[in-house]
């Protein structure tokens, strides 16, 4: 293909709107255009699914905002190297890809870098806390025999779900036979701790993405990372850093679930 | 204990159970010291029944256990007062014996004469008391006369049931009674002599020799 | 918050119904997949419920009928009453109970249905809902807790007595059945086991039996004998004569097929009349011994004074056993410091010893013809 050729076809997609997304333009969009009213209809779905720019003006202005339940102020790295975050396992268990998440190596062990983590974990809550704040069931998830009691104990304060024990499989795939009856699943799963006590990864995660449940993994760096959707790299293992965490999720919970009183 | 199948059954073989579940019961205190001293807080026996006492235990200062199992063994067609009347006469005649000794005695022997029938009784079985048993054993078409420990309350039983035979057999057709026949080799036993102990002997002779059929145990 | 790209597969039908219903109102029940199951599921607890009343209804009135037919109140008539009235008119020589026929509230009859709890936002109540055995591991994390607790607190002491632990004499655990029938969940072995071994490290822990209310939940008492029960006629009352304040106990008791009727009084001098004789008319020591076995053990020999009947067909032990035990059980009565040494004696107990029926095919209970090889 020639250069003139390859810059109209340039042009042409660019003229149908397919241009890398940005809350200023979303907001002049919604500005310039009538906020449709109601969910989408069929027809305009199976438009989205090819062009996903279609369905931007239903996108709740909720989402447009940066930093809505104010978690930036929330999370700072010298709490979290108070918390002892950034301490990882050994360098001969770190996992291939969570070689990303490091800061580097000391003494053998691996130390995560909090800038990156920080960013994930604000990443992580907001989402977290934007799902409360829709009424959305939250699923706490560990298996550290240490700590887990406490994710309970964290999940039952805060009115959500938390899951600690030995996961029957098919909980989330076969649930109908399970319970008897069709229940409402859980919105998005939040794995404290991604390992088993065997240290195999946790059998929920896989169940969630085929059920296409959103997933909050804190990885540590002998994890794996694939099939989570928001990974925040961490500490997993030591009480203190879990303390940390659940304090931070709790806090999400209760800002995005405040939020929906006031909206209600 | 006599064991009694449920009513409502149709056909039954013997079952292995007691009239008193063995879960819930326990045995009853026949000795007088125990029951003087109390129960320690946390023993079972606290929560849980026990069995009626049986009518020949009652406790008694001159109860001996040795002299009621004899009793017992001793009895025949469920005759326990005959059974009784021919023990308690064969220990008056051993105390009759011993005391007739005794006078004839002089000062220094004197303190060696065992006087009390009942201590003699005890000595004797013991004495006769065998550390094995004869079982047949049944290999190929062979039954094997195979040697298998047995236990102390199985020893005593064994003892006496040798002794109780052999007075049987002196008391046939009358020529002696049963009572004397008894005191007689009570009193020898307690000697180590008389029939029953070379009965015991024999018996452990053969046990000896029969030692290598003792893998077919078990 | 920035959001990468929109969702752009087809499934997200539910993140759009959900995020909507912010903005535009719409309750999330009247739309979704897992909505409309919601409302079937709530359809069938309503048809059960609905089922449950006509059965209850039904049940109503088979009562009134039936307590026309035997004559009695409907209002006062007891389970046990339906049950009498319904073998009496039903006779069966059925030996399986399941095949008789019952007449017994719908909830007792028929299968529970598990209902399911939810909130009307289809939210499941329960924050250990997902995890499919709710009522168990709570119970398990209430006792990881309790644990945690008197260990940090119960490690202190030295001595054992000190040191204070649980009791167990006297109660077992609840087995796998009534665990199940209490949590209202079906347990496997597995998990069994596992709530056992917690429960152990519990009591094994100094300082357990501060959690005594706790753990008693999950225990039982070993059979009846609790202590105050008896296997047997129960300890009679105790008569006092108004005029001589003289305090008398008669008991009934029976063995084999002999029956005893025994008045004892204190302040006696020891008489001893049975059927209108006394003690020496029993020649056998035997007899003697089991006459005055109660007196032994609670060491009352000569300050009783007893008169004893009895009836039937017993035989020549059957009556002084019979008369020792309702001689034991009317000093129980009158002393009740002895009751202790009595039933550690075997004296309060029924001995149900009967003679065994002979079989079939033998010429008695346990003798055999002899056997011929060929």
């Amino acid at each position: 293909m020639n250069s003139a050729a390859l810059r109209s076809l340039i042009r042409r997609v660019g003229a149908s709107g397919a241009r890398p997304f940005s809350a200023k333009t979303a907001a002049a969009d919604a500005s310039a255009t009538t906020r449709p009213r109601g969910a989408p209809s069929a027809d305009t779905l199976q438009k989205g699914s090819v062009q996903p720019t279609v369905l931007r003006p239903y996108v709740a202005p909720e989402l447009e905002t940066e930093d809505l339940f104010g978690l930036h102020s929330l999370v700072n790295v010298d709490e979290m190297f108070e918390a002892r975050l950034h301490y990882g396992h050994k360098i001969g268990t770190l996992h291939e890809n969570m070689k990303w998440a490091l800061y580097g190596e000391r003494l053998g062990v691996c130390i995560f870098d909090l800038e990156i983590t920080r960013k994930h974990l604000i990443r992580a809550l907001d989402f977290v806390a934007h799902v409360v704040s829709r009424g959305g069931i939250i699923l706490f998830i560990s298996t550290h025999r240490d700590t887990m009691l406490d994710v309970e104990k964290m999940a039952e304060e805060v009115g959500q779900y938390a899951h600690v024990r030995f996961w029957q499989e098919g909980t989330l795939t076969n649930m109908k036979q399970l319970l008897g009856a069709s229940v409402r699943m859980p919105d998005t799963m939040v794995f404290l701790s991604s390992l088993t006590s065997m240290s195999e990864r946790h059998p929920a995660i896989i169940e969630a993405a085929k059920m296409t449940i959103p997933t909050v993994g804190i990885v540590d760096s002998n994890s794996d990372p694939s099939y989570l959707t928001y990974l925040v790299p961490s500490n997993d293992d030591s009480p203190q850093a879990v303390a940390y965490l659940l304090r931070l999720f709790k806090e999400a919970c209760q800002r995005g679930a405040a939020y929906r009183a006031k909206q209600l | 204990m006599i064991i009694r199948p449920c009513a409502r059954l149709i056909s039954t073989s013997a079952p292995s159970s007691s009239r008193y579940d063995a879960k819930v019961f326990r045995e009853p205190i026949s000795d007088r010291e125990q029951l003087r001293k109390p129960l320690s807080a946390d023993d079972e026996r606290n929560f849980l029944f026990i069995k009626a006492l049986k009518s020949d235990e009652t406790p008694t200062f001159y109860r001996n256990h040795v002299v009621d199992k004899l009793v017992r063994v001793c009895m025949t067609d469920g005759r326990k007062e005959m059974s009784r009347k021919n023990v308690l006469a064969a220990l008056e005649i051993i105390k009759r014996k011993q005391y007739q000794a005794w006078n004839k005695a002089s000062d220094d022997e004197k303190p060696k004469i065992e006087l009390s029938a009942f201590k003699i009784a005890e000595v004797g079985i013991d004495n006769c008391k065998p550390l094995m048993k004869l079982q047949g054993v049944t290999r190929g078409g062979t039954t094997y006369q195979v040697p298998f420990p047995i236990e102390d309350s199985e020893a005593e039983f064994r003892a006496m049931k040798m002794m109780r035979d052999i007075c049987r057999q002196k008391a046939k057709h009358g020529e002696t009674f049963f009572k004397d026949a008894l005191a007689a080799e009570l009193m020898l036993a307690s000697q180590n002599e008389g029939a029953t102990i070379q009965a015991k002997q024999e018996l452990h002779k053969t046990c000896e020799a029969n030692r290598a059929y003792a893998h077919y145990r078990g | 918050m920035l959001i990468r790209g929109v969702v752009s597969t087809a499934s997200s039908v539910r993140t759009f119904s959900s995020l909507s219903s912010l903005s535009t109102g719409d309750s999330p029940s009247s739309s979704g997949r897992a909505a409309r199951a919601l409302e079937m599921y709530m359809r069938g607890v309503k048809e059960h419920d609905k089922m449950m009343g006509r059965e209850g209804a039904n049940f109503e009135r088979g009562k009134r009928h039936l307590a026309n037919m035997m004559g009695m109140e409907a209002s006062t008539m007891t389970q046990n009453d339906i049950d009498t009235a319904i073998r009496y008119l039903f006779p069966s020589g059925l030996s399986d109970k399941k095949a008789l026929p019952i007449l017994a509230p719908p909830d007792q009859v028929l299968p529970r249905l598990h209902k399911l709890a939810f909130d009307e936002e289809g939210k499941p109540m329960g924050a250990r809902f997902y995890t499919l055995k709710p009522a168990f591991y709570q119970l398990l994390s209430e006792v990881a807790i309790r644990s945690e607790k008197v260990d940090r607190y119960g490690g202190e002491k030295k001595t054992i007595k000190e040191k204070n632990h649980f009791q167990t004499g006297g109660s077992v655990w609840l087995n796998e059945e009534k665990m199940a029938k209490k949590l209202g969940e079906k347990i496997s072995t597995h998990m069994y086991t596992q709530l056992m071994m917690a429960m152990e490290h519990l009591i094994s822990l100094p300082g357990s039996a501060t959690q005594n209310d706790f753990i008693m939940q999950w225990r039982e008492p070993i059979a009846a004998g609790s202590g105050n029960k008896l296997f047997g006629p129960p300890i009679p009352p105790v008569e006092i004569d108004a005029t001589t304040n003289r305090r008398t106990a008669t008991a009934k008791a029976d063995v084999k097929a002999t029956y005893a009727e025994v008045k004892v009084s204190d302040a006696g001098k020891g008489e001893f009349i049975v059927d209108g004789m006394s003690l020496d008319t029993f020649q056998s020591l035997q007899a003697r011994e089991t006459l005055l076995c109660p007196l032994i053990v609670s060491d009352l020999l000569g300050r009783l004074s007893i008169t004893a009947t009895t009836k039937g067909m017993g035989g020549e032990t059957a009556v002084p056993r019979a008369v020792r035990h309702a001689l034991s059980l009317s000093i129980a009565a009158l002393y009740p410091e002895k009751k202790e040494v009595l039933t550690l004696s075997g004296l309060l107990t029924r001995d149900p010893r009967k003679r065994e029926r002979s079989k079939v095919n033998q010429p008695g209970a346990r003798a055999k013809w002899i056997w011929k090889r060929r």
